[in-house]
């Protein structure tokens, strides 16, 4: 019996609504957020793996028992969430965006309860919880409109999601009596041989909601409307942590596949798997190529996460031990990476007062910690080495090469290259190119956000750099799932496959090359700097033909050339389908609003036809 | 048991005092509102006090008759939860109504709301189906003047609508409870209920289907429901809440005492006796109202219409958690109605507050609630929330357990709830719309001011779903109870009100 | 003592590689000279350019620009360390391909972010067109690299290299025949040459990524074309013609890959972007999916 692991609950239950309640002194109510979150961090230094917990509920008309157990994964997950949460909560004590700390704290609350539950009503509780406190975040954005109507579409795509969990989570119940998670999985996975389809459906409906949260193709249309047009402040966490717990779902259903015999299999996969892979795949591509051609910089990083989403789902699918380690790794890795791009989103678009790529340009001037983020993240991003994003991505490959999955393999790679694409462009259309006059007051971002910038820097170096540090826990989470995990050879490997990636000798290698590079900068002759107008344009000079700045930075149709060659592909609008069904509602709504005609008569009528009805049924029965 | 024979008061006071408000209101017109305020505090401490001291389950003999031959009441799990819910949201509409009543005819209307208050007590108390007719004639009559009540010409259409179809639905039951006593010869509901095998089948169903037919207007199912919409608009503001705060209560337990207890038969399911099964043409009857409702909520502009729409969703949603007729079930229905109560009661409450402010009832006047006055538009969102079943608020534990029910029972059932669950994304895009309306802030408009004497209800009953949201077993407890009432027909009611019947 | 031994070498690999790949600029002036009738540079004249554009004074637009530049040319030193060049192979278990590729990959970042700090559109455009013709070879490449992988069942260089000795036969380029031609056509985009070289299109965007560029930055800017065609050439030369015993031969073999791909420059047109990434995905990419199906199947 380990109390605190309710404490881990019911501590930002407290403090959120102590945080409610001060909420008009935006200050105090940041202040209390984090010092939750970091209270709450001092929590999971004292949960250990193993650690258990129950209590009854009375509910139902019966003792329903709510349980807790710490495993490998959750421990990971808790760390990884809070600390970040810890992170971003210290940012936005200084920050001018309209986050609402209470809810977020009420998410935090979800979020260590989804980790450590065992039993299914809690974890619905929480992750219905989690879904209308970041549906309520949602809202709040800097344009209001829109970011009310993405958190009109999210909170109807998650709510559906929760039904579907509704669902399945009852099946299992009617069939086994029992909420408990571990005990329902032994049942599926001791019966997944005799009915295989039962199991596939009942994990079919869980899998929805997951893939909804997780913002998984095809239910990935609310994922750029929501990050896009949330808080900024809210969407680092949005994007970095909520988004893993459709991935922590799914990783609690995987190892039934372990036992899936009898189902038909593709290249040593069962089918499902295999599906679920392409599944991962095309989520990849699609989230690349349409983050080609986004303007909103948050949108653009919205699609960004949908294909590491990818990434990972395709891992973690494939259940084998390079695979789940892949997965899990990425998934640790995109929170670090995409948290902290979001992070320097949210300061340069609190300084510069847009999110539009067309209209920034040059920052790098001003911020330039900021700006080195902002390139430390994109360089992890794009899995260069010897930062933190590579070594996930390179296991991702390896695991996918050794299903022998050559054409997924070859679409990833593609998804891969393209981020390339779009992050440089990010980058070039904020940091880089000229800086427009508009932008000539802005400053960096205060003290409290340069803190977070360098130690998110660190972070992602670090752990680049030291992959063992991540890779030793998710070895231990993979053996947890009834894998063998890879050997760590020691902090500073990734070891794959067919080969080891010495991530310091990566680190050194470029270390010394550029301290080369430096010294023959400096040993040659001398350079002076001009300003940004002073460029080669052919003879000709731009202020005669009333050239400014913002006109002279080349940020629209970045990518033309791919805009043309994907034109097929954009006609195909997954959103679409949902839209008609929302328009379909809609419509059936108003025809059937029709009935109540408001007439005494008609409604008289009405019973009268009913009564008949009955009447007739009774007779005929 | 005996002193409890005084639990006839829940229903003596408020009709004693109803007539004799004229009285005082000779003296003061406000008094009167003063009066209706302490008659339903005594109610509600009584009724509470039952509740709470677990003074159930007991009978109430009318003049020393024992039933089945004299008039009884009978208080089980059931009719305490209820009737503290029926007397404690009267007392916090109560309430409500000292600030809101200050024009017309303050006296009448205290005399209505209080002659109510009485009939909706006493259709949850009594334990024969003739009372139980007239008690709902009391409700009934006294809702249509209480609907038509305030200065809006649309009053008087949708209390002219209610009266109508109210009418017809109580001419129906009229006919199905003589059918029955023909048959019987006993309108005792205990009697009725031990000996409802021994009936022409074909009869028993014809008048079951006159009964629930009639009753179906009280407890909003479609295609009876066609008054509620007008009627909940029309209506001001503390009579909506009324309405659906405490009319389609006492409708809805009209519906399944006859339904589950008289003419139930237990089993894992409670199914009824007669051709037909009764519980199953509700669960149809309930289905379909979620769905009308939902869908016709949707495209409304008009708030108020809204809350129309959704009560009458809601309490199809409690017809079908009580409708799947296991413990669970029920639970569930009970607890939906209890939630539901609370909530829609709380956002009439605030709407009324809000018009009366000045702020309109279309949904456009709500752009901007959250910085014009933060109290009301949180306690609003509480409200929506729980009724969306969102976890910390009072709505998760019903619906889950509804949800939980029909699951269980699988089959068909399986559809209905999935026919549920898509009419409740329906309703999470229209709740949700006020409220990102709400928290969006161009607000051109000043700050309200909120009077304290409105904001006591209003708070006590976002607290309270916070409370059942955080602690169900507030709740859950006395649910719990009734489900075992309701499903266990002859241990549960019967054998309690005539110990010495035989089961037949 | 292991750490500087390995220094040395590497500071060796680096400058064999800059040397290497300015003689073949060189060479292939003075080929495309006299393809085009013309007597041509000598061979030697990218060298002196080199020295020449290191003494003479610059202009630089920022902290930003300095950096992308050096970190264009010193990322690519830092992954052609890795190369095994012929008996040289200095991290024999560090020398996957994929790490490569990613790592070179910095390089193409640092260029992009130096040259597009200076505010110059065309430098933009010129690094814009080089990343979508970028998206186009990489994945004729990554099917022929992933196809390489299961073949030989390794991803390193060095175990590749292994997995081919015994003899001409046992080539990749022997074996995996269709594999080497779309790998041939992509490495004529990654080497930049034409028909691919619309991100340096002289005429029409003012040699694109170049423009800003004078003195030591266009000094580093041939670095690293220099250092990026030795280590393009080198990975196809390990992944296809089975490495090198020696040097000599090494560099003899990348001569030869890149002597076709100077014939094909010298007498192709330029495709305009989007015509590059769909030829690319087309003939290349199919030729690629043939061979991985057959390497599946």
């Amino acid at each position: 019996m380990n109390s605190n692991l309710i404490w881990l609950v019911f501590t930002p239950l407290i403090g959120s609504a102590i945080a409610a309640i001060l909420y008009n002194y935006k200050f105090l109510d940041r202040l209390i957020t984090f010092s939750t979150f970091a209270i709450t961090l001092f929590l999971v230094f004292g949960t250990h793996v193993g650690q258990t917990y129950s209590m009854n509920l009375n509910f139902m008309g019966r003792m329903i028992p709510l349980s807790w157990n710490v495993t490998h994964l959750s421990i990971f997950m808790l760390y990884i969430s809070i600390v970040f949460g810890t992170i971003l909560t210290f940012y936005s004590l200084m920050d001018r965006s309209r986050m609402k700390g209470f809810l977020l704290l009420l998410i935090l609350a979800a979020n260590n309860w989804i980790f450590t539950t065992n039993d299914m009503v809690g974890f619905f509780f929480a992750w219905e919880l989690m879904g209308w406190a970041s549906i309520v975040s949602v809202l709040g954005g800097r344009k209001e409109r829109k970011s009310r109507h993405a958190a009109l579409y999210y909170a109807l795509m998650s709510i559906g999601g929760s039904y579907s969990m509704f669902f399945g989570l009852f099946t299992l119940w009617r069939l086994t009596g029992s909420f408990s998670i571990s005990s329902n999985l032994a049942y599926l996975s001791s019966i997944v041989g005799v009915h295989p389809w039962w199991v596939l459906g009942i994990v079919s409906l869980f899998f929805v909601t997951f893939m909804i949260k997780a913002g998984i193709f095809p239910f990935h249309t609310w994922v750029p409307m929501a990050y896009a047009y949330a808080p900024d402040t809210f969407t680092p966490f949005l994007s970095a942590v909520m988004s893993k717990y459709g991935i922590y779902g799914m990783l609690l259903f995987l190892p039934i596949s372990l036992m899936e015999k009898g189902m038909p299999t593709v290249f040593g996969l069962p089918w499902v798997n295999y599906i679920f892979v392409w599944i991962g795949v095309i989520t990849a591509v699609l989230g690349t190529v349409l983050a080609f051609f986004q303007d909103d910089v948050k949108k653009l990083f919205a699609y960004s996460s949908l294909s590491n989403l990818g990434y990972i789902v395709a891992a973690i699918s494939l259940f084998t031990s390079v695979g789940v380690t892949a997965g899990i790794y990425h998934a640790f890795n995109h929170l670090l990476f995409k948290g902290a791009l979001f992070i320097t989103l949210a300061a340069v678009i609190s300084r510069s007062g847009t999110s539009k790529l067309s209209e920034m340009g040059g920052l790098w001037k001003k911020m330039p910690v900021t700006f080195f983020t902002f390139f430390i993240g994109i360089a992890s991003a794009a899995g260069i080495p010897p930062f933190n994003g590579f070594g996930s991505k390179w296991l991702i490959y390896q695991s996918m090469i050794k299903q022998h999955l050559l054409f997924a393999t070859i679409l990833l790679f593609l998804a891969s290259t393209g981020a390339f694409l779009y992050l440089f462009k990010a980058f070039h259309s904020i940091f880089l190119g000229q800086l427009s006059h508009n932008y000539d007051n802005v400053k960096e971002v205060p003290v409290i956000g340069q803190i977070v910038e360098y130690l998110l820097m660190f972070a992602m170096i670090f752990f680049g750099i030291q992959p063992g540090y991540i890779l030793r826990p998710v070895g231990l989470i993979v053996k947890s799932v009834g894998l063998n995990p890879l050997a760590v050879m020691g902090n500073g490997y990734v070891t794959g496959m067919f080969s080891n990636v010495d991530m310091p000798l990566i680190g050194w290698s470029l270390a010394i090359s550029f301290v080369f590079g430096f010294i023959l900068f400096f040993i040659s002759a001398k350079h002076k700097y001009v300003s940004q107008e002073d460029n080669y344009t052919a003879g000709q000079i731009p202020q005669d033909w009333g050239l400014t700045p913002e006109t002279y930075q080349f940020s629209w149709k970045f990518y033309e050339p791919m805009e043309k060659l994907f034109a097929p592909f954009y006609r195909i609008k997954i959103d679409g389908f949902f839209r008609g069904l929302g328009d379909w509602t809609r419509i059936t709504g108003s025809a059937v609003k029709q009935v109540f005609v408001g007439n005494a008569q008609i409604y008289t009528l009405f019973a009268v036809v009913g009564l008949i009805i009955l009447v007739i049924a009774g007779w005929v029965a | 048991m005996s002193i409890f024979n005084n639990a006839a008061l829940l229903i003596g006071v408020p009709l004693l005092f109803a007539f004799s408000i004229p009285l005082f209101g000779l003296i003061s017109k406000q008094l009167t509102k003063w009066v209706t305020l302490l008659t339903i505090s005594f109610n509600a401490t009584f009724s509470l006090y039952i509740l709470l001291a677990h003074k159930y389950p007991s009978i109430v003999v009318m003049g020393n008759w024992l039933p089945p031959f004299g008039e009884n009441l009978y208080i089980g799990p059931v009719a305490a939860l209820l009737v503290s819910l029926i007397s404690v949201m009267g007392l916090l509409i109560a309430i409500y109504n000292l600030w809101s009543i200050k024009k017309g005819d303050v006296t009448r209307f205290s005399v209505l709301f209080l002659m109510f208050t009485a009939g909706a007590s006493g259709m949850v108390l009594t334990g024969d189906i003739f009372n139980l007719f007239i008690f709902m004639e009391i409700t009934g009559i006294s809702s249509f003047a209480l609907a038509a009540y305030g200065p809006e010409k649309r009053a008087l259409g949708g209390a002219f609508k209610f009266l109508v179809v109210s009418s017809i639905g109580s001419t129906l039951y009229l006919l199905g409870v003589t059918l029955i006593y023909t048959q019987l010869g006993t309108l005792n509901i205990a009697e009725i209920a031990a000996r409802i095998n021994q009936t022409t089948p074909g009869l028993l169903t014809f008048a079951g289907v006159l009964i629930v037919s009639g009753l179906a207007v009280e407890a909003e199912l479609f295609p009876f429901n066609g008054w509620v919409p007008d009627t909940y608009t029309g209506a001001i503001n503390g009579v909506s809440a009324a309405l659906s705060g405490i009319g389609a209560v006492s409708g809805v337990y009209a519906l399944f005492r006859i339904a589950m207890t008289v003419f139930g038969k237990d089993g894992t399911y409670v199914s009824s006796y007669g051709n037909l099964n009764f519980m199953a043409v509700i669960a149809v009857l309930a289905t379909a109202t979620v769905v009308i409702g939902e869908l016709s909520a949707l495209t409304q502009k008009n708030v108020k219409k809204m809350l129309a729409y959704s009560s009458m969703a809601q309490m199809g949603l409690v017809a079908v958690g009580l409708s799947i007729g296991n413990e669970l079930g029920v639970y569930g229905g009970i607890f939906q109605l209890v939630n539901h109560s609370i909530a829609k009661t709380m956002m009439f409450l605030i709407l009324g507050v809000l018009v009366a402010s000045g702020v309109g009832e279309n949904i456009d006047d709500f752009r901007g609630l959250w910085k014009r006055s933060p109290f009301l538009s949180l306690a609003f969102s509480v409200g929506a929330f729980s009724m969306l079943g969102f976890p910390l608020f009072g709505g998760f534990w019903s619906k889950f357990a509804i949800v939980g029910a029909s699951i269980q029972r699988g089959g068909w059932y399986d559809f209905i709830i999935g026919l549920v669950l898509f009419a409740s994304i329906v309703e999470a895009f229209y709740y949700l719309r006020i409220v990102g309306y709400m928290f969006s802030s161009d607000s051109k408009f000043p700050k309200l001011k909120t009077p304290w004497t409105p904001t006591i209800p209003i708070f006590i009953l976002a607290v309270s779903i916070i409370a059942i949201g955080v602690f169900p077993q507030i709740v859950g407890t006395f649910s719990a109870q009734a489900a075992s009432e309701f499903t266990h027909k002859m241990s549960g009611y019967v054998l309690n009100v005539i110990p010495t019947i035989a089961a037949h | 003592m292991m750490f500087f031994l390995k220094l040395i070498q590497s500071i060796g690999v680096g400058a064999l590689s800059i040397s290497v790949g300015l003689l073949f600029m060189g060479i292939g002036r003075k080929i495309t000279a006299r393809i085009h009738r013309r007597y041509g540079p000598p061979a030697i004249q990218n060298f002196i350019d080199v020295f020449k554009l290191f003494s003479k004074n610059s202009i630089s637009h920022g902290f930003a620009y300095d950096l992308g530049i050096i970190a264009g040319t010193s990322a690519l030193l830092a992954a052609v360390v890795f190369l095994p060049v012929g008996q040289i192979n200095l991290f024999p278990a560090n020398s996957s391909l994929i790490m490569i590729l990613y790592l070179m990959t910095m390089a193409y970042l640092g260029m992009a972010m130096g040259v597009s700090s200076s505010g110059n559109p065309n430098a933009t455009i010129g690094i814009s067109r080089a990343l979508t013709m970028m998206m186009g070879y990489k994945v004729p490449f990554a099917a022929v690299i992933f196809s390489v992988y299961i073949f030989a069942r390794t991803g390193s260089l060095t175990n590749i290299i292994a997995a081919q000795s015994g003899g001409l036969l046992n080539w990749n380029m022997i074996r995996l025949p269709f594999g080497f031609i779309a790998a041939e056509i992509a490495l004529q985009g990654m080497l930049g040459e034409k028909p691919f070289d619309m991100a340096i299109a002289p005429a029409e965007i003012a040699s694109g990524p170049m423009v800003e560029m004078s003195g030591k930055y266009l000094g580093f800017g041939m670095l690293q074309h220099a250092v990026g065609i030795f280590l393009e050439t080198g990975i196809m030369v390990n992944l296809f013609m089975g490495g090198a015993p020696n040097v000599w031969i090494f560099v003899i073999k990348q001569f030869e890959l890149f002597f076709i791909a100077l014939l094909v420059n010298a007498i192709l047109p330029r495709f305009r972007v989007e015509e590059g990434v769909s030829f690319m995905w087309k003939i290349p990419l199919l030729l690629g999916v043939i061979q991985a199906l057959i390497v599946v199947l």
